[in-house]
């Protein structure tokens, strides 16, 4: 087998075991309810007489597979996770598949649109910042740590109360709810990536850096190379590898960082509906969608591992 | 151990960030302390015929939806939000050394399979861990307390392991084993007395962070339930009172900017006495506080324990 | 009932009965009152300006809470519901602004108080194309009378219920007989007597999911939790008189928007056409000349309710009317309806028949003072930790649950309560899981809104009647079931001064007993973004939607 072939191979592996994990954990998590989690659906949905509460009682044992011995209802959970099929939610009584497919849009805009700010603001920011303090402006280097970290460091929630202080009740400038205009996704976008996007400028920064010292480098700069071929063939490339890296755990936290704010921008996306379905106990839905976050997780994660042997395939042999 | 000590007082009066982070700390202590006796009446006054009163004189951040004062309220706040915050990084720190320490002294298989299984927990967003964690336990500041502990629980556990790799490859381990110590005692004995400048660093640094995911918690309607009557001022913490601020930001919109700079400045006091403390201990750590959830080395750390 | 408390209330009567006891209610609603400034009482009957006569092309609607179901019958839910509702579903007849009762579904019909013949409109058709025919709706209203779920059924069918429903396609009528009579049979039907279509009744539980509709629009495509759209029927004909296909929006939008905030500003951008506001957030807009607004208030008190389930300490009515004591309906009311409504410490509000203003008396006097020494007597003592106890000395915990779409009222109930010694635990959720609480566990009193849309006082005999399909609470006051059934059998043409007494002496029974304690009328502010439209405090009239 090629080197390749191996690679993907130990990542596909790994993308199963962790999905394996997860779906223990969700299934145990719903076990680990006291009493038996089919009772709350009794009275959250509209039947209201013994009978149809009998009937929706019994449609939830058997969609969460309670009336089988605990094995069976694990491997039975199993399927349902490959196959993404988690039956009914509690309330709605619609499939969990289509209230997923209603809601995973506007979820899926907000860590786009965070994602894209992380990227286009931090990793510029970062060569620029590097270039600008190798080996001079210590103030600089000063104020760009002592910055970066504190922005780093804000939760998305309260950037967004900040940011619609000002950029919605003070300038008007941004909608707070989508509108329908071009401007809709900017601010929580912003509001997202931000806090991201400076902490991945800071690792950026240390690797131009280093790339920046690096002998050949110094060679090229001696010679008086364009700084755009300076920049754009070596430094970039070799700043690109550790960027994505970091860019790919911090999707994880920007993709929490959607679930908060997501009420606050009022998007109907999987976080508010998750939340909501917490609250009240609608159990398929908060396994199915804990579990879906966790599977893009892995899945970003292993594209962006399979993106950086690619890109240098001297990382292959670290796995 | 006198000169280290003072060496060490040095090095963190060296930090200005530390110092700043130090103050602020105190000053949060100190709120917290007195704040419910001393802002109590005020934060729970109700006058429901004064309700969503803009910022006034006698109002700095205006009233609520009961017409209770908003900046007294955030005061107030602060005594539960840094109580449950304490309460989850001891739950975490506790937790995670233990399973971290657990899985290290076990070795073999059983070791790679448990590094598997932090590693998986650490990847996977704090807040959806919680949130799941929240959906086992009946909803109140109680569980939320647990359930952010148990989200930054792996980052204990994997610090633990990390560094029981490096000192079970250093020569003493070695000589102890030839010795016939059993890896467990060797754990224990080395690792653990090992780790613990790293322990105070990470509890701190972890400290902040487990505020914010509380907070996240108690606006999401997931975490402190209010309270009625004279309890009430024990119920109010930031995250609650930011809730109620976004809902009617139209209306008072200093209502909501008071407990989001609470809690912005609550968590950058942490990075930043957490910040002066791993300069003592360990310059190096710098750069670790400020993305520990996001730490790059990770990722290669799972790949040599697996 | 002692005899001079009678002839009291009999007095009473007959010198209001100009204004309140008057049974046809097209006296309450000012006819003609066209325009939105003006006087207070012009300003909140919830009828617009007049347009420019063409209907908007599309229309989007905020909706504060969600869809529940679709299934009219058994639907819980109360602003999302009912307005789709109306887009959706006919009823056998409706009910004009003027309180006039009009065709829809049956073109003509004969009453009596316990039987109704209604002569079904030739080519009635179902959104999906299928004939609705009278043995079709026979069925339809069967299932409204016989389900143990549905919710509005006495509003129909009276006390006693549902004797028949027969449907003859030959004759093409549908016959409805009740088991006592019932006056306000018409009413009801218009209110809430929802047709639903044969495909919906052939799998009930699809129903919540799917429409059966019968009404003017259909539902074309929906996100749950976010909009539904909805298009108007090329093949529907029931118009009311006066109105065509014409008049009315091709594509109606309702999005759900939970937060008035997030309303209000997309009304005022106009991204949204219409929106209810009924917190603070209205004021900005009604300085805002630009929209059209359109105030109704809600028909009813929105009242504390008190459980009478077994178990609930509360199913003593000393311990009800100590609480009640405590509590201060004009507080009260500003926390509920963050002070936009009006405090109300009567059942029926000034825009329901049979209003008496007196009746405010009836209810325990809010007096903190002597709460405390009436709980004391009734053997609620204080025990050592300071908290009062049941009166064979156990401890007592009293449970409050709430929602958070009506302002603070939660919260002050449990602050009452807890400043009158009483260990208090409160729930607030959300709207949905309110009701969950309601239904499922264990509690002792809490906010309900008991908010109507129509001027009757039989509306709360639905609400608190024992046995009844929104009777969450298990409320049971045999005197206040007994006086219903009285009233409900009073024709309000022959004897509306009779009729009128008494519901008031219904209204004073479950105020004297405390079944439930009145907060507040609440105001819908309406506000149309270039359209005007009527209102009925909680829903807006499909056929009134106008450019402005």
């Amino acid at each position: 087998m090629t080197n390749w072939g191996r690679f993907i191979l130990r990542r596909l592996i790994r993308v199963v075991v962790v999905s394996l994990v997860l779906l223990t954990a969700t299934f145990a998590a719903v076990r680990l309810v006291p009493g038996d989690p089919a009772q709350k659906i009794i009275g959250m949905t509209t039947d209201r007489t013994p009978a149809e509460q009998a009937k929706a009682l019994a449609r939830a044992h058997r969609d969460l597979h309670l009336d089988r011995p605990l094995v069976v209802q694990y491997f039975e959970n199993l399927r349902d996770g490959m196959t993404f099929d988690f039956g009914r939610s509690f309330q709605t009584n619609q499939e969990v598949r289509s209230v997923i497919g209603d809601r995973i849009g506007s979820t899926l805009r907000l860590a786009a649109g965070g994602t894209i700010v992380m990227l286009v603001v931090g990793v510029p920011l970062g060569v620029i910042i590097g270039a600008l303090t190798n080996g001079r402006r210590r103030w600089l280097e000063t104020v760009f740590s002592g910055l970066s970290g504190f922005i780093g460091s804000i939760p998305p929630y309260v950037v967004a109360v900040v940011g619609i202080y000002f950029f919605v009740n003070m300038w008007s400038i941004f909608p707070r709810i989508p509108d329908g205009s071009l401007l809709d996704d900017v601010l929580p976008s912003l509001v997202l990536g931000v806090g991201p996007a400076f902490l991945l400028a800071r690792v950026v920064r240390i690797d131009t850096l280093d790339v920046l010292n690096q002998d050949y480098v110094r060679t090229a700069r001696s010679k008086w190379l364009s700084v755009r071929r300076l920049y754009g063939r070596d430094v970039l490339p070799n700043v690109l590898t550790p960027a994505l890296t970091i860019a790919g755990v911090l999707f994880a936290s920007l993709l929490g960082g959607a679930v908060v704010v997501e009420g606050i921008f009022g998007r109907n996306g999987l976080g508010s509906t998750l939340i909501n379905a917490v609250q009240i106990g609608d159990y398929p839905l908060v396994s199915a969608i804990s579990l879906l976050f966790g599977f893009a997780v892995v899945v970003v994660n292993t594209v962006v591992d399979l993106t950086l042997a690619a890109i240098d395939p001297r990382t292959m042999v670290a796995t | 151990m006198t000169r280290r000590k003072r060496s060490r007082i040095r090095a963190f009066a060296g930090t200005p960030t530390g110092i700043a982070g130090l103050v602020l700390l105190g000053v949060l202590v100190v709120v917290a302390a007195i704040g419910p006796s001393v802002w109590g009446d005020k934060a729970t006054a109700t006058d429901y015929l004064h309700l969503y009163s803009p910022t006034t004189g006698s109002h700095f951040l205006g009233t609520d939806g009961s017409g209770r004062d908003l900046f007294a309220r955030t005061l107030v706040g602060t005594r539960l939000s840094l109580l449950l915050a304490t309460g989850s990084v001891a739950i975490a720190s506790v937790l995670g050394v233990l399973l971290g320490a657990g899985v290290a002294s076990v070795g073999g298989r059983v070791q790679r399979i448990g590094a598997t299984v932090i590693d998986t927990w650490l990847g996977f967003p704090s807040i959806l861990l919680s949130v799941l964690v929240i959906t086992v336990l009946e909803r109140g500041a109680g569980a939320a307390m647990i359930a952010v502990g148990l989200s930054f629980a792996p980052f204990f556990a994997r610090l633990t392991l990390t560094s029981a790799a490096a000192v079970a490859s250093q020569d003493f381990v070695s000589a102890g084993r030839l010795l016939g110590l059993s890896r467990r005692r060797l754990t224990t004995r080395y690792v653990l007395s090992n780790i613990i400048d790293q322990l105070v660093v990470a509890i701190f640094s972890t400290f902040g962070q487990c505020l914010i995911a509380i907070s996240a918690l108690s606006f999401l309607g997931l975490g402190v339930q209010p309270l009625v009557g004279a309890q009430e001022r024990f119920s109010i913490d930031w995250g609650v009172l930011l809730d109620q601020g976004v809902k009617n930001f139209s209306a008072a919109p200093a209502g909501a900017l008071g407990p989001a700079f609470a809690i912005a400045i609550a968590g950058l006091a942490f990075g930043w006495f957490g910040d002066g403390l791993a300069r003592i201990f360990n310059p190096r750590l710098t750069l670790r506080r400020l993305t520990p959830r996001v730490e790059p080395t990770r990722q290669t750390q799972t790949e040599s324990a697996t | 009932m002692p005899r001079p408390t009678r002839l009291v209330a009999l007095l009473l009567c007959f010198s209001l009965l100009a204004v309140s006891c008057g049974g046809d209610d097209s006296a309450k609603t000012p006819s003609g009152s066209n325009g939105t400034s003006g006087t207070t009482s012009k300003e909140i009957t919830g009828v617009g300006p007049k347009g420019s006569g063409a209907a908007p092309a599309a229309v989007t609607i905020a909706i504060r809470l969600d869809i529940d179901s679709f299934d009219p019958t058994t639907s819980l839910g109360d602003f999302g519901s009912q307005q789709a509702f109306l887009f959706l579903y006919d009823t056998m007849v409706r009910r004009d602004l003027d309180g006039k009762i009009v065709p829809n579904a049956a073109t003509s019909w004969e009453v009596t108080p316990s039987k109704g013949v209604f002569h079904i409109r030739d080519g009635l058709t179902c959104a999906d194309g299928t004939p609705l025919d009278a043995i079709a709706v026979a069925k339809s209203y069967h299932r409204f009378g016989t389900d143990p779920g549905s919710l509005g059924r006495t509003r129909v069918f009276g006390p006693e219920g549902m004797k028949s429903v027969v449907g003859d396609n030959v004759a093409k009528t549908v016959t409805i007989e009740t088991n006592s009579p019932n006056n306000d049979m018409l009413t009801g039907l218009a209110n809430t007597g929802y047709i639903v279509c044969p495909s919906g009744m052939d799998d009930t539980d699809k129903l919540k999911e799917t429409p059966a509709g019968s009404g003017p629009y259909k539902l074309v495509s929906e996100t749950r939790g976010d909009e539904y759209r909805l298009e108007l029927r090329s093949d529907y004909a029931s118009f009311p008189e006066g109105t065509t296909a014409a008049d009315l929006p091709k594509k109606v939008t309702l999005k759900v928007i939970t937060n008035d905030a997030t309303a209000a500003d997309l009304v005022s951008k106009g991204t949204i056409d219409i929106a209810g506001i009924q917190s603070t957030d209205a004021r900005k807009l009604q300085a805002d000349t630009s929209l059209v607004a359109v105030p109704a208030q809600g028909y009813g008190s929105n009242a504390v309710l008190f459980m009478q389930k077994a178990g609930a300490a509360t199913a003593d009515v000393k311990l009800r009317q100590g609480l009640s004591m405590l509590m201060d309906s004009e507080q009260g009311g500003a926390a509920e309806t963050q002070g936009m409504g009006t405090s109300r410490r009567t059942l029926f509000t000034p825009n329901v028949d049979c209003y008496d203003p007196k009746a405010a008396a009836n209810a325990p006097k809010y007096d903190p003072a002597a709460a405390a020494t009436f709980l004391d007597a009734a053997g609620y003592k204080k025990g050592a930790d300071g908290k009062r106890t049941k009166p064979d000395g156990s401890k007592l915990r009293l449970n409050v649950v709430g929602n958070n779409t009506q302002g603070q009222i939660p919260q002050f109930i449990a602050d009452s309560l807890e400043k009158g010694g009483f260990d208090v635990n409160l729930f607030v959720g959300t709207y949905s899981e309110s009701i969950v609480k309601l239904l499922q566990d264990q509690y002792d009193l809490g906010s309900f809104p008991f908010t109507d849309s129509t001027p009757l006082p039989s509306l709360w005999f639905n609400q608190i009647g024992t046995g009844t399909g929104a009777n969450f609470g298990q409320i049971s006051n045999k005197e206040f079931d007994e006086l219903s059934k009285q009233a409900l059998s009073t024709d309000p043409t022959t004897d509306p001064s009779g009729r009128c007494t008494t519901w008031q002496k219904a209204e004073k029974s479950v105020l004297s007993n405390a079944n439930v304690l009145p907060m507040d009328q609440p105001t819908n502010y309406w506000f149309g973004h270039g359209v005007t439209f009527n209102s009925r405090f909680f829903k807006i009239d499909p056929f009134s939607i106008r450019s402005k």
